[in-house]
C-alpha cells in the first residue's frame, strides 16, 4: 500500500512536468489499472492529509504514514488541482477562469478568503472522503500553515474527528519516531 | 539651565504620559463596552478610523508591552498551550493570550475589536486578523497597497503606474468608509478627515525632522531607546492634535540640544545604525551592550517600517483629502516595506552624514518578514561601503532565545574591532 502511495503522489508530480493532454492520457490509462488492482483490505484507518500544501514533504514521510493509514484525501500539489469544477466553455473564457478560480476553488492557508472558512473546507473535505481521522502538518517554520493548524484541530475537536498533529522538513531522513506516533494513534481510533 | 532642565527629556516624559493615556482610555472603552478598531503599525488608518470616533488599538504594541514589562513569556506560554507553535510570530501569540484573557494586559484591559483594518506589509498581518474573524466574527478590512516591484523601481506621481496605484488604493479607501459608516451609524465627515490629515502632516514634517537632527555630533537621541518612546507617540496618536503637539515639542528639543551640543550620552565613541526589531525581552540591557562602550544608535530601519513608513516626509494635500490620503498611504506602506527589503541602500546613503561607524543587524526568530533578507542585505552594504558590521540574533518577544552572554561576547568583540580599526586609521 505504501508503494501506491508513493506512485499516487509521482503520477499527480507528472502533471506538473508534462502537458496536460499527455497527463489526461496517463491518467486514462491508469485508472483502470488501479481500479482493477486486487488488495486486501488492511487495519488500517482511513485519515485526510493536510498541510503539504506549498513544501512537499519527503516521500519516505508519507510512505511512513501509509504504512498505518490510508490517505484518502490530501492537499498535496494543491496548486494543480485547484479547481474543483470544470470551467464551463461557454462564454469569455477569461471570465470563467476568474470565476472559478474565485467562487469555484479549493483552500490552503496562503489564501486570504473569508468567504472560504479553511477549516470548514477541512471538514467537507474529510467528509466527502469518508475519512475517519486527520492528520495535520505543517512544513518547519512555514507560518501560515503552522498558524492555520490551530483553526483546524479546534474545528476538529469541535466536530469530534481525531487527528494526529506534525511537523516536517524537506530534508527530513528520519521518521520512526512518527511512523510510532501514528500507529499509537491509528491503534486508539482502531481497538478504542 | 532652568530651560535646559524644561526641554531635554521632554520628549521621554511627555511620550510615557500619553501612552498611559492611551491605555487608561482603552481601558475605559474595554469597561463601557465601546467600539474598537484593532490595526497595525504599517498602514494603521487612524486618520481615517478616528473620523468614525473608532478608538485604536495596536496589537503590535500591546504585544511588545508584555516583553518589556518581562510578561510576556506567560501570554506565550498561554498560547502555546492552546496551540500555536513556537516558530511562529511572538506578537500574534501574545495577542492571542491577551485575547483568552478577555483583554488583561499589564497597562490596562484592552477592548476587543469591532472592526479590523490590516494590510499586505506583512504577511502575518493577514493570518492574524483571521484570528480575530474567528474569535469575535467581526469585518476584516484588508488593504492590498502595491509594493515596490524591484530595488529602486519606485513610481511617483504623475507617472501611469503610480496613478494606477493609486487609484486602486483609493477605491479601497472607499470602500473602508462605508465598512465604517455600517459599522459605527456615523457619516463620513470629509472636514474632519482634512482635520486629522493636517495633525498627521505636523507629524510626518516633525518625525522627518527628529530623525535628520540625529545627525548632530554627539546624537540628541539614542534611535533604540528614546526613538521607541517617540515611535510609540507616532503610531498611537497618529492624526491627532496631542500627536502633533508632541512632534512639534519633540522637534523644538531636539534642536535645542543640537544647538546647545547635548549629546544623548556624556562620551559617544561610536556612532551605530541599528537594523531588524528591538530585543524587547531584555530592552534596557540590550543598549547597555553597546552605551557600555560608549556606542549609541543614531538611526535605525525600525524607526522607518515601523513607524509605517511616515520617516519618508509625504505630506497630505488638504485641498483633495481623500485622494491625497490614498496617495499618501501608499506612498507610505510602500516606504515601509522597502525598509524592510531593499534598506541596504538608504542604509549606505546615511554612513556620512550620520557619520556612522557601524551597522548592526538584528534578525529575530519570531519575525521572518523583517529578518529573512538580512544576512543578504549585510553583504550588499559591505559590498558597497566600507563599513564595520555586526550581526547578531535573538528576539523580540521570547526570552527563551535570548542568550545575553552570547550577544555580549558578539558586542565586546565588535567594539574590539572598532577601535582597531580606528587606531589602524590614525596611524
Amino acid at each position: 500500500m505504501a508503494r501506491f502511495c508513493r506512485q499516487s503522489i509521482r503520477a499527480r508530480c507528472a502533471c506538473g512536468l508534462i502537458p496536460r493532454e499527455e497527463h489526461n492520457q496517463l491518467l486514462r490509462t491508469l485508472l483502470p489499472q488501479i481500479r482493477a488492482r486486487g488488495t486486501r483490505t488492511q487495519d488500517k484507518v482511513r485519515v485526510v492529509f493536510e498541510g503539504g500544501f506549498c513544501e512537499q514533504p519527503p516521500l519516505d514521510m508519507i510512505r511512513g504514514i501509509a504504512l498505518s493509514c490510508y490517505v484518502v484525501d490530501d492537499d498535496l500539489l494543491i496548486g494543480l488541482r485547484w479547481l474543483l469544477e470544470d470551467v464551463p466553455l461557454d462564454g469569455d473564457p477569461l471570465t470563467n477562469l476568474a470565476e472559478a478560480y474565485l467562487e469555484k476553488s479549493s483552500y490552503s492557508p496562503v489564501q486570504h478568503d473569508l468567504r472560504k472558512p479553511k477549516e470548514q473546507m477541512l471538514l467537507a473535505r474529510i467528509r466527502n472522503a469518508r475519512a475517519d481521522a486527520a492528520i495535520i502538518t505543517a512544513a518547519k517554520m512555514c507560518e501560515p500553515g503552522l498558524e492555520e493548524q490551530v483553526a483546524y484541530t479546534r474545528a476538529l475537536d469541535e466536530a469530534g474527528i481525531p487527528y494526529f498533529v506534525g511537523e516536517f522538513e524537506e530534508s527530513m531522513t528520519s521518521f520512526d519516531a512518527m511512523e510510532i506516533q501514528l500507529e499509537t494513534f491509528v491503534e486508539n481510533i482502531l481497538f478504542s | 539651565m532652568t530651560q535646559t532642565h524644561e526641554i531635554v527629556g521632554r520628549g521621554n516624559r511627555d511620550g510615557a504620559a500619553l501612552f498611559q493615556k492611551w491605555f487608561t482610555e482603552l481601558n475605559h472603552t474595554s469597561a463601557i463596552g465601546g467600539q474598537a478598531a484593532y490595526v497595525f503599525v504599517m498602514g494603521s488608518m487612524a486618520e481615517l478610523l478616528r473620523v468614525f470616533d473608532l478608538p485604536i488599538v495596536m496589537p503590535e504594541i500591546n504585544s511588545l508591552q508584555t516583553a518589556v514589562r518581562r510578561v510576556a513569556h506567560e501570554y506565550l506560554n498561554q498560547a502555546e498551550d492552546y496551540g500555536y507553535s513556537p516558530d511562529i510570530c511572538g506578537y500574534v501569540k501574545a495577542d492571542v493570550a491577551v485575547q483568552l484573557r478577555h483583554g488583561e494586559h499589564p497597562m490596562g484591559r484592552i477592548p476587543p475589536p469591532s472592526l479590523a483594518v490590516l494590510t499586505n506589509a506583512c504577511n502575518t498581518y493577514i493570518k492574524w486578523a483571521e484570528i480575530w474573524e474567528r474569535m469575535y466574527h467581526i469585518p476584516i478590512f484588508t488593504l492590498d497597497i502595491p509594493g515596490t516591484r524591484a530595488c529602486g523601481k519606485q513610481t511617483w506621481p504623475g507617472e501611469p503606474d503610480f496613478e494606477n496605484d493609486r487609484k486602486y488604493v483609493l477605491a479601497q479607501v472607499k470602500e473602508l468608509i462605508t465598512v465604517c459608516e455600517q459599522l459605527t451609524g456615523k457619516k463620513f465627515d470629509i472636514d474632519r478627515l482634512r482635520e486629522n490629515l493636517h495633525h498627521a502632516n505636523i507629524m510626518s514634517r516633525g518625525w522627518r525632522r527628529v530623525l535628520e537632527l540625529n545627525q548632530s555630533m554627539p546624537s540628541v537621541f539614542n534611535a533604540l531607546t528614546d526613538g521607541t518612546i517617540y515611535l510609540g507617540v507616532s503610531n498611537g496618536f497618529r492624526g491627532t492634535y496631542e500627536g502633533a503637539k508632541y512632534f512639534e515639542d519633540l522637534v523644538a528639543e531636539m534642536e535645542f540640544k543640537a544647538a546647545q551640543g547635548i549629546g544623548t550620552m556624556t562620551d559617544e565613541k561610536y556612532r551605530l545604525l541599528f537594523v531588524g526589531v528591538p530585543c524587547y525581552p531584555i530592552f534596557r540591557r540590550f543598549n547597555e551592550l553597546f552605551s557600555e562602550w560608549g556606542g549609541t544608535f543614531v538611526n535605525s530601519t525600525y524607526l522607518w517600517f515601523a513607524a509605517g513608513g511616515v520617516n519618508q516626509g509625504y505630506e497630505y494635500d488638504l485641498h483633495r483629502p481623500l485622494e491625497s490620503f490614498a496617495e499618501g498611504v501608499l506612498i507610505y506602506v510602500r516606504n515601509a516595506m522597502d525598509s524592510m527589503f531593499y534598506q541596504d541602500q538608504a542604509l549606505a546613503q546615511m554612513i556620512d552624514p550620520f557619520h556612522v561607524d557601524g551597522v548592526v543587524y538584528h534578525p529575530i526568530k519570531s519575525c521572518r518578514t523583517v529578518s529573512t533578507g538580512l544576512a543578504d542585505n549585510r553583504r550588499a552594504l559591505m559590498a558597497s561601503r566600507e563599513i564595520a558590521s555586526l550581526f547578531i540574533e535573538s528576539d523580540m518577544m521570547d526570552r527563551r532565545v535570548v542568550s545575553e552572554a552570547q550577544l555580549k561576547n558578539r558586542a565586546d568583540a565588535f567594539f574590539e574591532g572598532l577601535a582597531s580599526r580606528r587606531l589602524a586609521a590614525a596611524r
